[in-house]
């Protein structure tokens, strides 16, 4: 009985729809769409604050890597050892008897 | 003029066609959009979306099927479109919610949208209705939506919706049966 009962609820909501009228847009909605297919852009698109946010935090994030990494190669290329350099300079490593 | 011939129009840029083809479909498209996306301002969008989408396509249309069908194909495809982009966007905003003191939740309450096509003495359980119709996979929901509110044959619905007439009929067969189970857990 009860799920007799529940059924009935079921379709009627289902039949709710029934007689259901046609609704309009609004008035102005056809010259919208004829700016568009003119070329015509209505309006800029608005880039929400958190995805402008999040674009400069990855663009910071790669800066700052940059810098890291430059500042890295830059501390290996003075911590080189002179003494080293000369003797690669002159390839005296292989020829410990050369002038 | 026959819409097929207003098409012809179109494609050769005749503005005075375009408004006459849309006065004949955009009460259609409107409500399918409107059925469908249960927003206002995103189904007047979508409207915009597929009469563009005409305008610019209107070369293309080859007489394989009715226009009626080829207008319904494009809408339903734009609504499901704009359905996974705004589901995208929920996604987006719940990940954003994480790092900012929103709670990252969609602004519009969807299981109060009220069609404005809907008889008063069933206003609220159209409501009921909409909300749970929201909840069917893509394909029950465009099922249904151009069964039961749009009146079309399933013949039709076939065609759009590019499957067989049987598996329009199965479609329409387990929106039904989930409907119904969403209903009850309403009542419940």
């Amino acid at each position: 009985m009860k799920e007799k009962g529940e059924h009935k609820r079921t379709d009627d909501i289902i039949n709710s729809l029934d007689g259901i009228h046609r609704a309009m847009p609004a008035e102005d909605v056809f010259d919208k769409i004829m700016r568009r297919v003119s070329g015509v852009q209505p309006a800029a698109k608005i880039i929400s604050l958190q995805v402008v946010s999040a674009v400069a935090a990855g663009l910071a994030l790669l800066i700052v890597l940059n810098l890291a990494v430059l500042g890295n190669a830059g501390n290996k290329q003075a911590g080189k050892d002179p003494v080293l350099e000369v003797v690669n300079y002159y390839g005296l490593a292989d020829n410990p008897y050369g002038i | 003029m026959l819409p097929e011939e207003l098409l012809m129009q179109i494609s050769s840029g005749n503005a005075a066609a375009f408004r006459q083809f849309y006065e004949l479909f955009k009460d259609k498209v409107y409500n399918t959009c409107l059925s469908y996306l249960q927003d206002i301002p995103e189904a007047e969008e979508v409207l915009q979306d597929v009469f563009v989408e005409i305008y610019q396509s209107a070369s293309k249309f080859r007489r394989q099927s009715s226009v009626s069908t080829w207008v319904y194909r494009i809408t339903v495809n734009k609504c499901i479109d704009k359905v996974r982009y705004r589901n995208r966007q929920k996604r987006a905003a719940i990940i954003f919610g994480l790092f900012s003191k929103t709670t990252g939740e969609a602004s519009s309450d969807f299981i109060s949208f009220e069609h404005p096509g809907v008889l008063a003495e069933n206003r609220e359980t159209a409501k009921i209705l909409f909300a749970a119709i929201r909840q069917l996979p893509e394909q029950q929901q465009a099922a249904f939506i151009l069964k039961y509110i749009e009146g079309l044959t399933q013949k039709e619905i076939a065609e759009i919706l590019n499957v067989s007439g049987k598996a329009i009929e199965s479609l329409l067969q387990r929106a039904k049966t989930n409907l119904r189970k969403l209903l009850a857990d309403f009542n419940g």
